[in-house]
């Protein structure tokens, strides 16, 4: 009898091991994904091609509103504006109104809260606002409020922002009702960039910075207002009558159920059984999504963030960098293309720029194919033998930094360059990173994405403002990098020759190696939604711009 | 027994300063920097020093330990979190019920099943049902707490749509998170009831109770049983403990706000009062189930029972014999 149930338990064990098997054989993809859903393919960009829209959501009905439901993995964060990393960006976007944004036709800065915006002078940057903004605890919004929503950093702990702007606020002041002018050492991107949110200061005032949870329930000018917050768990919001800036009957979306998943795999199922409409999804999922998601009535689509992960030579932490044949050794010797898709996998695009393919500054400055002898040649030229040159970095232990580190460790070592390379989580290795110390190389992509394709953004370290490694020492870059900067909100006219330049000297020099768009995988119920809307209203990881996708014009 | 009752009472507070002394200090020395996790990469000198300054984390060490152990003894307050800025005791006493709930349904389904089960695996040992206990039990404890929780997700959420993924919003909703909870431990119990079963049932007193011609069902129940519950109720209250404690996997799983998923959040995020605020409450809450454990077991064993009783009965003959002495002498 013993041996009956053994042996039975034997088959049982191989009958699933063969199951596995079969499902994984059957998982891999049998439609190409899109990457972008507006550009035609630029030479030399792969990934870049366009797939028309397949999916179609239901026609909406004049008479109709609807509820859209969003998983999001990891922390659900929270409404206070003050720039932690727990804030809930998604359901920000929808309470309060941006100053600045990102037009996704465009790439260019726009304002609904501004009529107009200029710089008087070398330091004074002069903001006009609308009369008419209501929040909606139904204060009119003015000069007064438009002004503490960049200064309230001086009292929400985020000092350093005010710093990043390069605002004088002591000499900031308030022309009149609505008008603003800010004192600024001189126009910068993150002016721009940080995403300040129209603030009610007498609210405010009357809650401080210091109760989260006078936050749960927060005021703001957006179109919606929050209904019920159950803080980790869920937040509702709702469609706002009142809206200053459009009618009720503009929107589609009358309700958002923002719900808290622990992680990718959880908010996937979610989808599947449709507790959730969209989320993002992880690399691991993208195939089965696209090959069985269409069963289940969904839909994928591949969104670009804005920015490129580029591989950093600081040579003012390792001098061997100065060396240019050293960096071309490098940029010969790793292939790139098989790194992106050993980090990536499903979500894999190679970058030729440090701008992603469908940014409107793009180029592509040329293509090094992977060559090892070339490489080695390189090296030797340079005057270093197989195993001289040593490197130390730290790097964070996800992964995706993970799979760098074992491939750049094994592609270095192949062209005769040894790497040791430390694994720690972010905030062991964000100090090694900030004391500049033993950071020999590394990878960096900007987690806030650049919904309007700035190449500052993507490489936002170059003249030392940020981590240590992401400076580069060459003066001309550091010029074209200052020059483009405060360009931020220019038309695309006007920066595209600075663009191209300092693309093309990246790729001359390489002074910076960009070999991945960093992109994000959303799942989405596509009678419900369609790709358009999610790659025009979706910015960086989690970041969903819920003010815009829940217009009607969206699905007609 | 009140004394020894008392005297276990006031050791609980050499123990819990001494937790609270070796986790400040581990906290302290790990490496990362909480200050520059809230700020982010692109502080200024200036901001850190404000930041610092403002958690009281430009402090000398033993500054820091003592604020914070006068600060918990006079007002039960563990601070405020670094990342939310919330109160970490009332975010503990918050999540406390739902843990508490989640972990005392668990242990309670693992007595219901495991001890029936096992006792059923001892009394019909090398038979088929006896076999078949033993290898399910081996395979539910070889496989992964998270991989039973998504396991159960995918059949019983996903596939066949019985039961909601995440949250704990209706009765139905309880059901597998309490049951990937209770199914190691059922298996660990099962087969811990088992062996002790086939310890117990092999004592002279149960031979001799089967020569009286008693039932079998009789013994088992009425005599081999209480004997074999004695060594568990060290792992029951064991597992009470930990699953106090919090499930982190079974909570992270199903989106659960308990202490589990509070305190990986504070581990990850360098939030030192979260850290230290819930492993504070951990040392805590598995101090006073081993008390309890302990205080249970000289109820629960005649031989413990007897001995505090006889000892009460000495104490008291040795005291009256000291006060005749006494008088004598006067």
């Amino acid at each position: 009898m013993k041996k009956v149930i053994s042996i039975a338990l034997i088959l049982v064990f191989l009958l699933s091991l063969g199951a596995c098997a079969k499902t994984s054989k059957d998982s891999s993809p049998s439609a190409a994904p899109d990457a972008s859903s507006s550009k035609s393919p630029s030479e030399g960009t792969p990934n870049s091609s366009t797939a028309p829209s397949e999916t179609k959501p239901d026609t909406p009905d004049a008479n109709k509103q609807i509820s859209v439901r969003i998983g999001i993995p990891g922390d659900l964060g929270d409404l206070m504006t003050s720039g932690l990393q727990a804030d809930c960006y998604s359901a920000m976007d929808a309470v309060f109104d941006v100053i600045f944004f990102c037009d996704p036709e465009t790439r260019e800065w726009t304002s609904n809260v501004l009529t107009d915006w200029y710089m008087e002078d070398e330091h004074s940057m002069v903001l006009k606002m609308r009369d008419d903004i209501y929040f909606n605890n139904g204060d009119k919004a003015t000069a007064e409020d438009l002004l503490y929503s960049y200064l309230c950093h001086l009292e929400d702990g985020n000092d350093h922002w005010i710093k990043a702007m390069k605002i004088r606020p002591d000499e900031c002041k308030i022309r009149d009702d609505y008008t603003v002018v800010i004192a600024v050492d001189e126009k910068s991107q993150d002016f721009f960039s940080r995403d300040n949110k129209l603030l009610c200061k007498k609210w405010v005032d009357e809650v401080g910075w210091d109760e989260p949870e006078a936050w749960y329930y927060p005021v703001g000018s957006g179109p919606y207002y929050v209904a019920d917050n159950k803080p980790g768990d869920s937040i509702t919001l709702k469609l706002r009558d009142d809206y200053w800036l459009a009618p009720a009957e503009d929107f589609y979306v009358n309700e958002y159920v923002i719900t808290h998943y622990a992680d990718t795999t959880t908010a996937e199922m979610a989808l599947e059984v449709g507790d959730i409409d969209f989320c993002k999804v992880s690399k691991s999922e993208y195939s089965r999504v696209v090959s069985e998601g269409a069963d289940a009535g969904l839909d994928v689509t591949k969104v670009s963030t804005g920015v490129t992960a580029n591989f950093y030579m600081p040579a003012h932490i390792n001098s061997v960098w100065e060396n240019k044949l050293v960096r071309e050794a490098v940029a010969y010797g790793v292939n790139w293309v098989e790194l992106d898709k050993i980090m990536y996998g499903e979500l894999s695009m190679p970058a030729t720029s440090v701008t992603p393919s469908d940014s409107p500054l793009y180029i592509n400055p040329g293509t090094r194919t992977y060559d090892l002898e070339k490489a080695k040649k390189l090296l030797a030229e340079a005057g270093f033998k197989p195993g001289e040159i040593s490197l130390k970095t730290s790097l964070f232990d996800t992964a995706v930094y993970k799979s760098f580190g074992e491939a750049i460790t094994h592609y270095l070592s192949q062209i005769g360059i040894k790497a040791d390379i430390s694994y720690g989580d972010t905030a062991t290795v964000l100090a090694v990173w900030n004391a500049g110390k033993e950071t020999d190389f590394a990878m960096h992509v900007n987690p806030a994405g650049s919904p309007g394709r700035n190449i500052c953004q993507s490489i936002p370290g170059v003249t030392g403002e940020n981590v240590s490694f992401t400076k580069v020492e060459n003066a001309k870059l550091q010029e074209l990098w200052s020059a483009l900067s405060p360009l931020y909100d220019a038309p695309v006219s006007d920066k595209k020759a600075i663009a191209e330049e300092l693309q093309q000297l990246i790729y001359d020099e390489i002074l910076i190696i960009p070999f991945h768009e960093d992109n994000v995988a959303i799942a989405f119920n596509a009678k419900v939604l369609s790709k358009d809307m999610m790659q025009r209203n979706v910015t960086a990881e989690t970041n969903y711009k819920l003010s815009r996708l829940g217009l009607r014009s969206n699905w007609e | 027994m009140i004394r020894y009752i008392l005297k276990r009472l006031l050791f609980l507070i050499p123990i819990l300063l001494g937790v609270i002394v070796i986790v400040f200090t581990i906290v302290y020395v790990a490496p990362g920097d909480p200050v520059i996790l809230i700020l982010g990469d692109d502080y200024t000198p200036e901001g850190y020093a404000a930041k610092a300054a403002e958690l009281g984390l430009d402090k000398s060490y033993i500054e820091q330990l003592a604020s914070y152990i006068w600060k918990i003894v006079t007002k039960l307050d563990f601070g405020k979190s670094y990342l939310v800025n919330t109160s970490v005791s009332n975010e503990l006493l918050t999540r406390f019920p739902t843990t508490a709930a989640l972990g005392l349904l668990a242990v309670g389904i693992m007595i219901i099943v495991s001890i029936p089960l096992g006792t059923l695996a001892a009394v019909k040992q090398n038979s088929v049902v006896d076999i078949g206990l033993t290898t399910l039990a081996m395979i539910v404890a070889a496989v992964p707490g998270f991989v039973l929780a998504l396991l159960g997700l995918l059949v019983f959420a996903v596939s066949l749509r019985w039961l909601p993924l995440i949250g704990l919003n209706s009765l139905k909703a309880w059901i597998l998170p309490v049951l990937t909870n209770a199914l190691p431990g059922i298996a660990f119990l099962t087969r811990m009831t088992r062996t002790t079963m086939l310890e117990v049932i092999r004592q002279d007193y149960v031979g001799t109770a089967r020569a009286k011609g008693l039932r079998e069902s009789v013994i088992i129940m009425k005599h081999a049983l209480g004997n074999t519950l004695i060594p568990l109720l060290t792992v029951i209250g064991g597992f009470v403990g930990t699953t106090l404690a919090g499930s982190v996997i079974v909570e992270t799983i199903f989106s659960i706000k308990g202490i589990g998923t509070y305190l990986t959040a504070g581990i990850n995020g360098r939030d030192y009062p979260v850290v230290l605020g819930g492993v504070i409450m951990t040392a805590t809450l598995v101090c006073v189930v081993n008390l309890l454990v302990d205080i249970l077991y000289s109820f629960v064993d005649p031989r413990i029972k007897a001995q505090y009783t006889a000892r009460g009965k000495k104490a008291r003959r040795i005291t009256a014999k000291k006060s005749e002495a006494k008088a004598e002498v006067a």
